[in-house]
């Protein structure tokens, strides 16, 4: 009767699911019964038939290395984490990740900011920028087209990275490109640059040559008549380059001049330093003055502001005054 | 411990942390496997559940504190992947038909008696008539020779459910061990 009630408990026992008083209880009939003894064998025995035809199964090495490299992939990607898990204490965690919240957020309304302007312009007289007239302040779209007739010059400022300079004459166009910071290019006329190295990567093409900065000052003129290039430079180095002999490239320094034109390496020559029009007292853009005539006959003298659709903004003596665009007979330019 | 934190300290870079977990892939693929192997009892459906458990492991890598928990923490995954398998059939009620004859020939086949045949067929009825909570764990215990708390660890489970449902595996087990005992006798 005991030995009946132990036999049914012997496949548990096996598996070592009995609580420790149950256990004891087996152990000790196991001790005194042979026959239990060898009904438990038996049990072992039958047991390891389900281990009895079963060897290892390896993966296959086609599987290995499709597994390992989705799984690069996926590793690659999740990289950051691991930098994280290992700043233990909460405080210090949730610091850190107020910290990398704050600045990547400052870093995208930065790039948002760049990317979505390509400067602010200050006229001096008036430019077409994408085929319309502009006259006064006003901010430069992802890319534009500038176009400052005889007589007139304008500036460009992006805060801290770059300040441009056009002179009366030229032919110009600006944009935002995703390989370098700011792409320019340049059909006529001559144009400052004043460059910050550590904010700005600017990439220049004109008719024939390819200049790439990283922070100097300098005046490219284009020549489109004689199809040539003249650089000088202000400060630092450029490297300049023959559009269409790349191999041809020469360094320029401070107080050089480089002349590129189709045929020849670009030739250096010595030159006079040319006046930065960004240095104090060199006649900034700001300081020419407008004088606009209506129909009616009135006239104002003074800066002219902003040009908003219909509307410009004249800053006089008297202060400012908004004008009709259609009212305006003509507007001349005084120094 | 010290072992630990270097092995942090070196998954900082991303190949750092692809060579860690390439070290972790080869020395457990093959226990994996075997695993969903016998869960599944279909090659073809095992290879798949492998890749998308690794998969699975790789995508929360970062996730794990402790490197020396890897075993019980990557298996976790591999148990949680053949569940969700097993729901899956049951939902779409697609009969896999165990093809035990094409996968021995397919995969290095070996000269069987005809009884080791039958001893073979009446271990997969066994293993086929366990619910799946069962059968995970009869095979970590009876192939994997995990003791249970191991299992409890490896499956997120009390120490009380593993031995309970273990112990309505082995209640099958012995009714089918005693029957074809008696049929051979």
């Amino acid at each position: 009767m005991k030995c009946k009630n132990i036999r049914e408990k012997l496949y548990f026992y096996h598996y070592g699911l009995l609580n420790a008083s149950q256990t004891g209880k087996v152990e000790n009939h196991l001790l005194e019964c042979k026959t239990c003894r060898k009904e438990l064998d038996l049990i072992r025995n039958r047991t390891e038939l389900f281990n009895a035809g079963d060897k290892e199964v390896k993966v296959e090495s086609y599987l290995d290395k499709k597994i390992l490299s989705r799984a690069g992939e996926i590793l690659r990607e999740k990289q950051p984490g691991f930098v994280f898990k290992s700043y233990k204490p909460l405080i210090l965690k949730l610091g850190l990740a107020s910290v990398f919240v704050f600045i990547m957020g400052i870093l995208i309304f930065r790039q948002m900011n760049m990317n979505n302007s390509a400067g602010s312009i200050v006229l001096t007289r008036h430019v077409i920028i994408n085929d319309q007239e502009v006259r006064g302040r006003m901010h430069l779209k992802k890319e534009a087209g500038i176009t400052v007739p005889e007589g007139s010059s304008a500036d460009i400022e992006l805060k801290g990275s770059y300040k441009i300079h056009l002179y009366e004459k030229t032919d110009f166009f600006i944009s935002k490109s995703r390989d370098v910071d700011t792409y320019i290019n340049m059909n006529s006329g001559s144009v400052y640059f004043s460059v910050n190295r550590r904010k700005e990567e600017m990439k220049i093409e004109t008719l024939n040559s390819l200049i790439r900065i990283t922070g100097t000052k300098f005046r490219v003129s284009v020549n489109k008549e004689e199809n040539s290039t003249k650089i000088e430079m202000v400060k630092g180095s450029i490297v300049v380059q023959n559009k269409f002999k790349p191999e041809k490239s020469v360094v320029a320094l401070a107080g050089e001049k480089v002349i590129v034109s189709n045929r020849d390496l670009p030739l250096i020559i010595r030159s006079e330093m040319i006046e930065d029009p960004f240095k104090e007292g060199a006649a900034p853009a700001g300081k020419y003055k407008e004088r606009v005539y209506l129909k009616t006959g009135s006239v104002f003298t003074g800066n002219i502001i902003t040009q908003d659709g219909d509307e410009i903004i004249i800053d006089t003596d008297a202060g400012e005054i908004k004008l009709n665009n259609i009212d305006i007979d003509r507007i001349e330019y005084i120094k | 411990m010290r072992m630990e934190k270097k092995i942090e300290a070196k998954s900082n870079t991303g190949t750092d942390s692809f060579r860690i977990f390439e070290d972790f892939y080869h020395k457990y693929k093959n226990m994996y496997f075997n695993y969903i192997l016998k869960f599944t009892n279909n090659y073809d459906t095992a290879e798949d559940l492998l890749q998308e458990s690794f998969i699975k492991i790789a995508d929360k890598f970062h996730t794990l504190k402790d490197p020396s928990k890897f075993k019980s923490w990557g298996f976790q995954i591999v148990a949680n992947t053949c569940r969700d398998w097993y729901k899956k059939v049951k939902r779409e009620k697609v009969v896999y038909t165990e093809n035990i004859e094409n996968f021995e020939e397919k995969h290095d086949p070996v000269e069987e008696e005809t009884s080791t045949g039958e001893v073979k067929k009446m271990i997969d009825g066994i293993l086929g008539s366990f619910l799946p909570d069962e059968k995970e764990i009869f095979i970590l215990k009876q192939y994997e020779r995990m003791n249970y708390e191991e299992i409890a660890g490896a499956l997120n489970l009390s120490k009380r459910t593993v031995r309970r449902r273990m112990k309505s595996a082995v209640v099958k087990v012995k009714a089918e061990l005693t029957r074809m005992n008696f049929a051979a006798g």
